[in-house]
């Protein structure tokens, strides 16, 4: 219990359309989380964004939990040399935060990101392992009563194909006013059904007007969606995400708050 | 899912023995798989079939009469 309310919520997934503004989204959730008292997870699990570490403030990126099992490169041929199974962390029934060793971490103010795997090159393969990773972690991370996860996903929903969100407990639809953002929101309200997560939203992003904040809706609503928030376009994060800076702003919290008191 | 989902197929019935399977090899007479986080088993088979589209691996457990069976530690040698 914390602020006399229950603590349902603890692994929020992150998801939506490439481009949605997921990262972002996540960012402004992450110092919002944290203001009400909790201490935030981020956990990268899009192999290919680059730059979450910077829009969280962090000037460094932790190394990616992939090569706690020797990497995507190594993992096969360490195994066939070895006799012994291995004691990793990731083998463990139960993770906790503080289990983690300080490479794979970085933290600062109560907010700390983790970092599954990224591809790095041409022709290395699918990110598969990648996808089985999250899955592991996130089904073993054991989160305290003042801890809460947020989970940036990959862009689409090849995610729910590999069962990434067997444990989580909520789904954050990030909608932009776009017909394919809709059309996704649309399907990924339906998958997220079908795994059994019943706490399923959309956030209205970049919503510039009223009118298209009510068009959204409207459309949303014959969905048959619900939705928890909208978070109106703002130059500042426009520019903090141009730039690689941090992404905060006081004129959002409004916004944020909103979308905190459903869901916390 | 590029990982396998094994089964193995023993008397007519096909039963779930291994998820996420990254490494497959003939080992003692049999193959040992190896998941992607590290979990090791041996089994006394051979593979019946791969489907690569699906992600699937059924294997034949073999018996004392079985032809292919190899005795020994045969590791590294065709089952």
């Amino acid at each position: 219990m914390i602020g006399g309310k229950e603590m349902w919520m603890k692994k929020v997934s992150v998801c939506g359309k490439g481009g949605s503004g997921k990262s972002t989204v996540v960012a402004l959730l992450a110092h919002g989380v944290r203001a009400r008292g909790y201490r935030v997870l981020v956990v990268d699990s899009d192999e290919s964004n680059p730059g979450l570490y910077r829009m969280l403030g962090f000037d460094k990126r932790p190394e990616p939990l992939l090569e706690l099992v020797g990497g995507k490169k190594k993992v096969f041929p360490t195994f066939s040399e070895e006799s012994e199974p291995r004691e990793i962390l990731l083998t463990r029934e139960e993770i906790r935060v503080t289990d983690l060793p300080g490479d794979y971490i970085v933290e600062r103010d109560s907010i700390g990101l983790v970092c599954i795997g990224k591809i790095l090159q041409s022709l290395e393969g699918c990110a598969c392992p990648m996808g089985v990773l999250s899955r592991e972690f996130l089904k073993r991370l054991r989160l305290q009563e003042d801890e809460v996860a947020l989970i940036d996903m990959e862009a689409g929903i090849e995610h729910f194909g590999r069962g990434v969100e067997a444990s989580i407990d909520s789904v954050l639809i990030v909608t932009e006013p776009s017909f394919d953002s809709l059309a996704l929101a649309e399907k990924i309200n339906t998958l997220a059904a079908e795994v059994g997560v019943e706490r399923v939203w959309t956030i209205l992003n970049k919503i510039r007007s009223k009118e298209i904040a009510l068009r959204l809706r409207e459309e949303l609503e014959e969905r048959g969606i619900s939705i928890i928030g909208s978070i109106g376009y703002e130059p500042e994060i426009f520019q903090s995400g141009l730039e690689g800076r941090p992404v905060c702003s006081d004129k959002l919290e409004t916004d944020i708050g909103r979308i905190l008191d459903q869901l916390l | 899912m590029c990982l396998a989902t094994v089964y193995i197929e023993d008397d007519g019935q096909r039963e779930k023995v291994m998820q996420d399977v990254a490494w497959i090899e003939p080992a003692n007479g049999g193959l040992q798989l190896i998941t992607f986080l590290g979990e090791s088993k041996l089994f006394q088979a051979q593979i019946e079939s791969i489907d690569l589209m699906n992600s699937l691996i059924v294997l034949k457990r073999m018996t004392a009469d079985s032809p292919e069976r190899v005795p020994g530690d045969q590791k590294g040698k065709p089952a």
